[in-house]
């Protein structure tokens, strides 16, 4: 089984989704995101659109809705041969476009 | 002529201000970017690249943005005394090759964030400073991750995950436990699990 950690940032992100949208990333995660993640060779399945963002070795996105992205890093196992995955950022392209524009 | 601030409350950033900048411009562009923060900074760098700039007096703009500046600055220097007082940070040599190739010192590749593919731009200027500035290959679909607001955020997340401020979760759904006391009750979760999701 997989272990994760939320960052604060991450955090933030979460309380400025609607229930709908926290609703779907938790759907995501635990029938696609996780099952793929620890499966061998971390065969993400395309939908999932995971990638490393370019020029961060470290910083991995995946999308979770039709705008929803949230970005996600490795860090050191926390349980033996289980992957930890480190939360960094949670949004929808829409509410970031959206506060720039604010 | 680069300046490096502090604001309080925020990350530090750098701002290059050109000779042709009106202090006054500047002066009101800052203010304004320092307290509306990283939002405008864009437009306050694309703002003094076109505008003229004399001397301008960083004791104003202490005290009109209570920003945290440069020793040198808050002793009450202008920025062109500040900015001519400023040694290189890093200074390389590197060989020129045939043809004038040229291969990047890692130092400098690392202080341009620059790797394979993407781009450097080299600037003649009229002082007689060559500046070199790296332009980092985006694809168009992970523009979003580059814009001003999130590089903010995710050098805030990088800092976060340093000191150990994560909250670790054994699963997924403990994760999910955890998260649905943070904010307001997640009452569409249940209705939804059973719904598919497209693609999936």
């Amino acid at each position: 089984m997989a272990t994760f950690e939320t960052l604060p940032q991450f955090e933030l992100g979460w309380r400025d989704l609607s229930c709908e949208q926290r609703a779907t990333f938790r759907k995501v995660v635990i029938e696609a995101f996780e099952p793929d993640l620890t499966a061998p060779h971390r065969p993400f399945r395309p939908a999932l659109r995971v990638r490393q963002i370019s020029g961060h070795a470290d910083v991995f996105e995946m999308t979770w809705g039709d705008d929803g992205r949230a970005t996600f890093s490795y860090r050191a196992e926390r349980e033996h041969g289980q992957p930890h995955v480190i939360w960094r950022q949670i949004g929808t392209l829409s509410n970031w476009s959206r506060k720039l524009a604010e | 002529m680069t300046f490096h601030f502090c604001p309080q409350g925020s990350h530090p950033f750098t701002v290059r201000l050109s000779r042709a900048s009106r202090p006054v411009t500047v002066f009101h562009l800052l203010r304004e970017s320092l307290n509306r923060r990283w939002s405008l900074l864009s437009e306050v760098v694309r703002a003094m690249s076109v505008t003229r700039f004399t001397t301008l007096s960083l004791a104003r703009i202490r005290a009109g943005t209570g920003t945290r500046l440069p020793k040198s600055v808050e002793a009450g220097a202008t920025l062109s005394e500040a900015g001519a007082k400023k040694q290189p940070r890093t200074s390389v040599r590197a060989r020129l090759r045939p043809k004038a190739q040229l291969t990047l010192p890692d130092a400098i590749r690392r202080a341009l964030h620059v790797n394979e593919g993407d781009e450097v731009e080299f600037a003649v200027h009229e002082n007689g400073i060559i500046t070199v500035r790296g332009y980092v290959s985006v694809p168009s679909d992970q523009a979003w991750y580059f814009a001003p607001e999130r590089q903010v955020a995710s050098q805030q997340a990088d800092e976060e995950i340093a000191a150990g401020r994560g909250t670790a979760h054994g699963s997924a759904e403990a994760m999910f436990a955890y998260l649905d006391t943070l904010g307001a009750a997640d009452d569409l979760w249940q209705p939804l699990r059973s719904l598919p999701i497209r693609g999936l």
